[in-house]
């Protein structure tokens, strides 16, 4: 189990590329991999659910990840928030 | 039906995408209904059903990036996202768990869709409300292929080239048809923001929303007028109407035309005089329309758009990377970029700016950046460290009102190349100076201005309001907020010719560069480049090249 907690930089907010970009890079860990914000749990590889959180500019929220890939998960995910999802 | 041509009907919409456009009207109606019964089967029967239309719609979604112009990326992107939607896990856990619960996979889905239409219309902000309807999209197709997996999913086919008149339209719909055949869109839902008229503007096809139109009583041989431009829909327009919309489609056209024909050249007066146009930007999102534009220049690269709205300030590694974008993407011009220009009218939670009475006579531009020399040093350094990317860079200053402040900035920017000297970091070594000429006694410091620096840009905007004592923002002020005043048209002119005097090239970047009263005059008096939203630059162009230099009308002072 990791978790790490993240403020969104891109301008636009969690739109529908960001999202889309979030929820295909989770998709590539094996471990369940979740997004809290604004009290609300949702599903990190579902883009839809990470739409429906509405997400804006400067949000905080925190991922977890749970699962034997983990560690490496937070990480890669923490590095694309960073990047502003430019893969 | 219609049938007097006397009886000219008018339709109001909103603009989405500006054209005119005539031709036959054609009603797009929902033409797939789920024509077969589906009963409900077992579970596992169930959730193949939606598994087999998930993967029919995945199939004519690829089929139809497979169709799609290689260099439409921005309807690529639309489609790709919609093929997320379809293998969304989210989704089909709560499909698959509804269908154990009983539902059959109609209802499932259904339900599902309508759960998240719920939450997506709880959100505040315009644009993700929007993406419901991306879902709706996909959706319809899907539930399609669960009732009618041996049919196929008809998509609109237009026989000849029409007007397509809808409720609504769904990117996936619009991107399907062949474009040569749509001359116009109108749609009597739909929204400004949606991706349907996102890439209605992309591929340039003239397009109004939320349209009064009366589908219900409309039918057989129709013909319209789409004057999107106005934002009107003509109904079969009479003969006297007719000839005035195709005036005025003609006009347009040649306008369009006659622009384009100003593309790839230098900017010039009727006599020869080189006056290069240049854009105002603030960041990569902008360097597609200065190429679009073909602005020979950015004459003001505003760069505090990183700096706001954040917790903490860019890193010097984050500006470094987009400043560098710029550069990359803009080769072969002059790029001016204007240092961090903000001030106490804006919450920056990071600096903690003391709360001021009047903002706009405080601690902004270089006032502040040298109260915060830190964040002045990062910006600096990553500006240089990005320099050997940019073909011809100039640095600008900010709300300069001292000769001091001036060598302040001078002595710091010398530091910071030190260090990345020190440090074997490269840079260009032939970065121009200048200082943004905002402060109206500075104005006749020019002479001591040009023993420091090489260029001065005049920011017209922050000029008249300081001269002229006149919030520009105030719609209360009327004409008094007016830049053609004859007093500040004469110390314009007074400081483009002591500019002149004292070898400073001088630009003007801010509104009236492209004022048309104004303009000529500004070149008149000898500027030396002008600087304007980039959509502004191909009709300055053709505005200056009629211009006949010392025949401009000297009225204005």
């Amino acid at each position: 189990m990791a978790e790490i907690k993240k403020v969104l930089l891109n301008k636009e907010g969690l739109h529908a590329r960001p999202a889309g970009a979030l929820a295909k890079t989770a998709a590539g860990f094996k471990s369940k991999i979740e997004l809290l914000f604004n009290q609300k749990k949702v599903n990190a590889k579902s883009s839809l659910s990470l739409m429906t959180l509405g997400l804006g500019h400067n949000a905080e929220f925190t991922i977890f990840a749970d699962g034997e890939d983990s560690e490496q998960a937070i990480k890669t995910l923490s590095e694309l928030i960073d990047k502003e999802f430019k893969i | 039906m219609i049938t007097s041509a006397a009886s000219t009907k008018i339709f109001k919409g909103t603009t989405v995408s500006k054209g005119i456009a005539r031709g036959p009207l054609y009603f797009k109606r929902d033409i797939n209904q789920n024509r077969n019964f589906v009963g409900k089967g077992s579970i596992s029967e169930e959730q193949n059903r939606y598994n087999k239309a998930v993967v029919l719609s995945q199939t004519d979604l690829n089929q139809l990036i497979a169709r799609m112009d290689k260099s439409h990326s921005e309807g690529r992107e639309v489609i790709e996202a919609h093929l997320q939607l379809l293998e969304d896990p989210e989704v089909q856990d709560q499909v698959f768990g509804k269908i154990e619960n009983g539902f059959s996979s109609t209802e499932a889905y259904t339900a599902v869709v309508e759960e998240f239409r719920t939450l997506f219309a709880q959100l505040d902000d315009e644009y993700m409300k929007q993406r419901v309807h991306d879902l709706d999209d996909v959706s319809k197709r899907v539930l399609f292929y669960i009732a009618n997996p041996t049919e196929a999913y008809e998509n609109i086919s237009l026989s000849q080239p029409s007007i397509l008149v809808s409720d609504d339209l769904s990117p996936s719909q619009l991107l399907s048809l062949d474009k040569s055949k749509v001359l116009g869109v109108v749609l009597k839902n739909g929204s400004t923001q949606s991706h349907t008229s996102i890439l209605c503007r992309s591929l340039e096809i003239p397009c109004i929303v939320r349209t009064a139109v009366d589908m219900d009583t409309q039918g057989g041989n129709n013909v319209g007028f789409l004057d999107s431009i106005a934002g009107d829909l003509y109904l079969n327009p009479d003969s006297q109407v007719e000839a005035k919309l195709e005036a005025k489609r003609v006009s347009y056209i040649n306008e369009l035309k006659l622009l384009q024909s100003f593309r790839n050249q230098a900017t010039k007066t009727k006599s020869g005089r080189l006056v290069p146009l240049g854009a105002n930007i603030s960041g990569p999102q902008d360097v597609d329309s200065v190429l679009k534009n073909d602005a020979e220049l950015v004459g003001l690269y505003r760069t505090e758009f990183l700096f706001l709205d954040r917790v903490k300030a860019p890193t010097e590694d984050e500006q470094f990377e987009v400043y560098k974008k710029v550069f990359e993407g803009l080769p072969n011009r002059r790029i001016i970029l204007r240092t961090l220009d903000i001030g106490g009218d804006k919450v920056i939670s990071y600096l903690d700016l003391e709360k001021e009475e009047n903002p706009f006579l405080g601690v902004r531009g270089i006032r502040l950046c040298l109260k915060y020399k830190d964040l002045f040093k990062d910006q600096l350094r990553a500006v240089l460290r990005a320099s050997v990317h940019a073909t011809d860079l100039g640095i600008m200053f900010p709300m300069v009102s001292t000769i001091e402040e001036i060598t302040e900035s001078k002595k710091i920017f010398a530091e910071v190349q030190k260090e990345l000297s020190l440090k074997k970091i490269p840079y260009s070594t032939e970065i121009e100076l200048g200082v943004m000429m905002e402060v109206p006694s500075l104005g006749f410091m020019l002479k001591e201005v040009a023993n420091e620096v090489s260029f001065i840009s005049i920011g017209t905007n922050d000029l008249f309001q300081y001269s002229n004592a006149c919030d520009r923002m105030n719609a209360d002020l009327g004409s008094i907020s007016s830049p053609n005043h004859p007093g500040f048209l004469r110390f314009l002119k007074f400081i483009i010719q002591e500019s002149k005097t004292y070898g400073l090239h001088v630009g003007v970047c801010g509104s009236i560069a492209h004022h048309p009263q104004i303009m000529p005059f500004l070149i008149e008096c000898g500027v030396d480049d002008l600087s304007m939203t980039a959509q502004h630059v191909l009709e300055a162009r053709k505005a200056i090249a009629s211009i006949d230099d010392g025949q401009t009308n000297t009225k204005l002072s």
